[in-house]
């Protein structure tokens, strides 16, 4: 009995040991410190706009800004802030937020929520989903959550992403193949 | 037939056409190149620009793999042999390349939008656009076989030339037949003409055009040669017969010329005859007269009385007038057919000896002889010795009855004639019956106051006339007379 204990406290501990040592990239990710990372991630962010068709009646004018909020990474919010102050995609200038969990929603057209997964994550995704408007949903977590559209994934050093069609259809949001061919995956079906 | 003419055309066919050809050739060729070259470049740069928007996501989210996955589309396109897409900071993002072709051969970093003709390649660089923003490169590298197409066209161009030259020169052969055909015809017709002097050749009129005109020209030409052959020929034969009738008439002239000389021949055979029997039978009875009349006064004396040997001298004297004039008459008629013998006189010795012999030297009887140079002339010497001794007799007969008989000869020459001149200051004559000085038997004096047979002067005359010279006389009554006669410097002597 004693035995198998150990065992199993070893295996879990071992499994504990992988996960911690498979968790370096989302360590880094979830307190998202690394610069060059955030800056290819703010930059992304603003990118995504190009490559996504909201509904027509979504913006008020041609001129009409596009809203991008940023939850739980305000240095985030602030780089893409910086980066996105004189572009423009598609006409559009850029806005960056920074949102809290509880903040509306309704007016951002893309919605990032920094950070693992947290009941802070699942409450904007839902306040998202809920929202009549459509709002890309964009994450960092390990697996992509319900409700996501995007999600940032690590491969090796580069930053990739992983789209999710369905999520996007939900949203109301069509998505450009193009953006599509260069997603390390694309989730057809739930992602689970 | 092929004459030079025909080969003029043909030349001038062959030539215009391949100018033409040539020109449209090289324009079209030139042309089509140009139009190659910009396609070409067209072409690249929309491929560049279709590469670029493809792979802007891929490099936006830094997806080589995606981007390479484009370029190796371009296999569908073999004149590609090699792409590369560089990022904004010009580091090498994806490449592609042709199996083959050395890779290692795409540039290292990228340019601004450039375009660039190496060889027979075609490189381009282009800037990928996006938002606004370069997002990256695009360089691409194509095929481009200039040489070879430039061959190929003018290949084309040289065989659509030759043939097009082998149909001109087909056509314009049978063409010009129209033109030459006329031209030669007018040409074998001259020909003709010329070697066989047939102008009643006509070359026929088949066109309408200049030639019809040089046609018509040649044969009036012709027609008209014909017609002034014709009229030559014919004024020929009339001249010929003129010159045969002339000849006929010469032959004639000439006999009869040598009749009449004969008879003239004859007449003055009679004549010489005539007048030697008429001297000599004529004198005889003269001398009887004479020589009966001295024998009567002589043998007679006692008989006659002065009034009977007056008449006899009377009887006598004329007589030997009849004697003198006979004489006379007879040198007159001899003279005109004596044959002259021209030799060189000294006019002066002449001149001198004729008064000499007139009046020799104890009977000079105060007459006064001024004899000045004379130039010396050509002449018969007996005729002249008769001139000067006539002249001289004349002046001193005339002057006789002066107290101071003064009788000048000189004489001078100029540029045609020699003038000479004998000068008395004797009883002179009126000059109003000067022309009758030098007729025959004209005598402007009475016999008693000069005696004289009044041929003496017409001697001179006739004789000096026969030199070719002239004679003439001024005078006054009873201021003397002077008398000149001129020789020509070249004696018109031979007339007959």
């Amino acid at each position: 009995m004693t035995r198998a204990l150990v065992a199993g406290a070893l295996v879990a501990a071992a499994l504990a040991g992988i996960a911690v040592v498979k968790r370096p990239a989302l360590a880094q990710t979830s307190a998202p410190t690394h610069a060059p990372e955030r800056s290819i991630k703010a930059a992304y962010l603003y990118k995504f706009a190009g490559y996504v068709d909201w509904p027509a009646s979504r913006f008020r004018s041609n001129e009409a800004p596009i809203l991008i909020g940023v939850a739980g990474d305000a240095a985030l919010a602030e780089e893409l802030g910086r980066i996105s102050a004189g572009r423009t995609i598609a006409g559009r200038s850029i806005l960056a937020r920074e949102i809290n969990a509880d903040d509306a929603i309704d007016e951002l057209e893309v919605l990032f929520v920094a950070g693992p997964d947290s009941s802070a994550l699942e409450r904007l995704l839902a306040a998202a989903a809920a929202s009549p408007e459509a709002i890309l949903t964009v994450t960092e977590t390990e697996r992509l959550p319900d409700g996501s559209v995007i999600n940032f994934v690590a491969d090796h050093d580069r930053v990739r992403f992983e789209v999710a069609l369905q999520a996007a259809e939900r949203e109301g949001l069509k998505l450009n193949s193009r953006l599509l061919a260069v997603a390390s995956r694309v989730y057809r079906g739930p992602a689970r | 037939m092929r004459t030079s003419l025909n080969r003029k055309l043909i030349r001038v066919v062959a030539a215009t056409t391949a100018a033409a050809l040539l020109i449209t050739g090289v324009a079209m060729a030139a042309l089509d190149l140009e139009t190659a070259r910009r396609g070409s470049i067209d072409d690249l740069t929309a491929q560049a620009d279709i590469l670029g928007l493809a792979a802007a996501p891929a490099l936006e989210f830094d997806d080589p793999g995606s981007a390479e996955d484009y370029l190796a589309l371009l296999a569908a396109k073999p004149s590609i042999i090699a792409a590369a897409i560089y990022t904004p900071k010009g580091a090498l993002f994806a490449s592609y390349a042709v199996p083959g072709t050395a890779e290692g051969t795409l540039p290292a970093l990228p340019e601004n939008d450039t375009l660039r003709f190496r060889g027979s390649e075609l490189s381009l660089f282009k800037r990928i656009v996006a938002n606004g923003e370069i997002v990256g490169t695009v360089y691409l590298r194509a095929r481009y076989p200039l040489y070879r197409r430039l061959l190929g066209y003018l290949g084309i161009v040289g065989t659509v030339m030759a043939f097009s030259l082998a149909a001109a020169l087909l056509m314009s052969r049978r063409l010009q037949r129209g033109i030459t055909r006329p031209i030669l015809a007018v040409t074998t017709a001259a020909r003709d003409v010329v070697e066989h002097r047939d102008f009643g050749t006509r070359v026929p009129k088949t066109t309408e055009d200049e030639i019809g005109v040089l046609v018509d020209a040649f044969n009036g030409m012709l027609a008209e040669i014909g017609a002034r052959t014709e009229g030559l020929e014919r004024s020929n034969r009339q001249l010929e017969q003129a010159e045969e009738r002339l000849r006929a008439l010469n032959a004639e002239l000439e006999e009869r010329v040598k009749a009449r000389t004969a008879e003239l021949e004859a007449a003055n055979k009679d004549l010489e005859g005539f007048s030697y029997s008429v001297s000599h039978d004529l004198r005889a009875p003269i001398r009887a007269i004479t020589g009966f009349c001295s024998l009567l006064v002589e043998d007679h004396a006692e008989q006659l009385d002065a009034e009977a040997r007056r008449k006899l001298g009377i009887v006598k004297s004329e007589a030997e007038r009849m004697g003198a004039l006979i004489d006379d008459l007879l040198s007159f008629s001899r003279l005109g057919r004596k044959a002259l013998r021209p030799e060189n006189l000294d006019m002066t010795a002449l001149a001198r000896h004729a008064f000499e012999r007139l009046c020799p030297a104890e009977q000079a009887g105060g007459i006064e002889f001024r004899l000045g140079s004379t130039p010396s002339a050509r002449g018969d010497r007996s005729l002249f010795e008769q001139v000067w001794t006539n002249l001289l007799a004349n002046a001193i007969k005339f002057s006789s009855k002066k107290e101071r008989p003064v009788i000048e000869v000189a004489g001078l020459s100029d540029e045609r004639e020699h003038v000479y001149f004998v000068r008395d200051n004797g009883a002179g004559f009126d000059p109003q019956h000067a022309a009758r000085l030098f007729g025959v038997f004209q005598r402007l004096h009475h016999d008693h106051e000069f005696p004289g047979t009044g041929v003496g002067l017409a001697l001179v005359h006739k004789i000096v006339t026969r030199h070719g010279g002239r004679v003439w006389a001024e005078g006054r009554i009873g201021a003397g007379a002077t008398f000149h006669f001129t020789l020509p410097k070249e004696p018109a002597d031979g007339r007959v």
